[in-house]
């Protein structure tokens, strides 16, 4: 599975963390060191697979815990339209 | 606290303290088809050269590699350039939030559909009161059209705001332009400080509001700026303009903000980065030695020193604004 930045919105990475501008409904957020990481591979168009391997290759982390931290990451983003399906 | 305000002030932060231009202004041309009376920029800078598209481009990724966030397209009229979407458009596909500050009276439905298209997060248009007080404030009779727009853009969807500026002339609109954004059901931002002209003229500074009336008009209104914790020291004597927000002019003058025209530096000649982080700047605004006048100012707890209105009305980055004094004195009397 693939996703799309949801093209309304404008960000930004600031140190190590990126900012998101929602300017429709006024909302900021803030993704993590570990969000940000992500936020780029779904700039790149990654696949979650793909994703998972940046995470293991950049964190000390174990394979399940990267892939169902990264399922709940991405349901928090589409909840919030911050992403959507590209496929 | 709004979790979307306490990141506001998180980020905030962080870009002033590490000097990231994360507001910016971007002056596109200093042509415009309107006169207003109250206007910062003076009439002989209309026929400036103006940067090319691929300048203004150039300083839009700059701004962008350094961190910016923010972006405001300003004029003059901004829709007077004929690249005006190209700029837009390269913008927006740097990821910012962009916003139009226009005069309206080019906008029609093909403008708007582009705008829309664009992607623009927000336009602001300028409406001095009603018809007879708007056209007179601006030199010409355009106030249906501006009217006009401003429905056109709501039907589309845009958001748009309403901008304005209180002074003696249009006072008595105000309560009119509050009717029209409610019942357009727009934002309405009111400013009531003048900025004298960039080249230091400061006869436009007459028609700020005198005290008694500006007096009234906060009390009507319920404004009070009165910051009870600010303390004498520095950091309440500075703000954004150099430090996280930065302003470039039509002829490509790299300005601390569009309020404090003193060239930091022209990108012609340097690069945005070089002028950016040259220090001379900060090493002048922070020389804590040169603010002795405001440290003794018995208004300075009122007084949101703005260093660009200081610097245009004085020639001084430590001068003493008399519009800003007028405003501190009616604030201390409410």
């Amino acid at each position: 599975m693939k996703y799309k930045i949801n093209p309304q919105l404008a960000f930004r990475k600031i140190g190590k963390e990126t900012f998101i501008v929602d300017t429709k409904n006024s909302y900021l957020h803030k993704l993590n060191e570990v969000g940000s990481l992500i936020w780029d591979c779904m700039k790149l168009g990654l696949s979650e697979k793909k994703i998972i391997e940046k995470i293991l290759e950049n964190f000390d982390v174990e394979y399940d815990t990267a892939k169902k931290d990264l399922k709940e990451f991405i349901e928090e983003l589409k909840e919030k339209n911050i992403i959507v399906n590209d496929e | 606290m709004n979790k979307t305000f306490t990141l506001q002030k998180q980020l905030f932060l962080y870009s002033y303290k590490k000097r990231i231009p994360l507001y910016s202004v971007v002056e596109l041309t200093y042509r415009c088809n309107l006169n207003c009376i109250h206007c910062y920029i003076p009439q002989s800078y209309r026929s400036y050269k103006e940067l090319t598209t691929k300048e203004v481009k150039n300083v839009i990724y700059s701004i962008y590699k350094l961190g910016g966030l923010y972006l405001v397209f300003s004029g003059g009229e901004p829709f007077l350039r004929k690249d005006i979407f190209d700029l837009i458009d390269y913008a927006k596909s740097l990821n910012f939030v962009v916003v139009l500050f226009s005069n309206g009276t080019l906008i029609t439905k093909k403008i708007a559909k582009k705008i829309l298209k664009s992607k623009v997060d927000k336009v602001e248009i300028s409406i001095y009161g009603d018809k007879s007080t708007h056209n007179k404030f601006v030199g010409k009779d355009v106030f249906d059209k501006v009217l006009t727009a401003i429905c056109i853009l709501k039907d589309f969807g845009i958001n748009t705001a309403i901008k304005t500026v209180v002074t003696k002339e249009n006072l008595n609109d105000f309560l009119k332009l509050k009717l029209i954004s409610q019942k357009l059901n727009v934002e309405l931002k009111t400013d009531f400080v003048i900025s004298a002209k960039n080249n230091g003229d400061n006869s436009n500074l007459e028609l700020m509001l005198e005290e008694k009336d500006l007096l009234k008009f906060f009390k009507e209104n319920r404004l009070n700026f009165k910051n009870f914790s600010k303390k004498k020291n520095l950091k309440s004597l500075l703000c954004s303009a150099g430090f996280n927000l930065v302003c470039v002019s039509p002829k490509g003058d790299v300005y601390p903000c569009v309020a404090f025209p003193y060239a930091l530096g022209n990108v012609k000649y340097n690069t945005f980065e070089d002028i950016w982080y040259d220090k001379n700047f900060i090493i002048k605004m922070i020389d804590k030695d040169n603010y002795k006048e405001c440290f003794s100012c018995d208004l300075f707890r009122f007084c949101n020193r703005c260093p660009g209105m200081c610097f245009v009305e004085t020639g001084s980055f430590y001068g003493c604004s008399k519009v800003l004094k007028r405003v501190s004195y009616v604030l201390s009397q409410i």
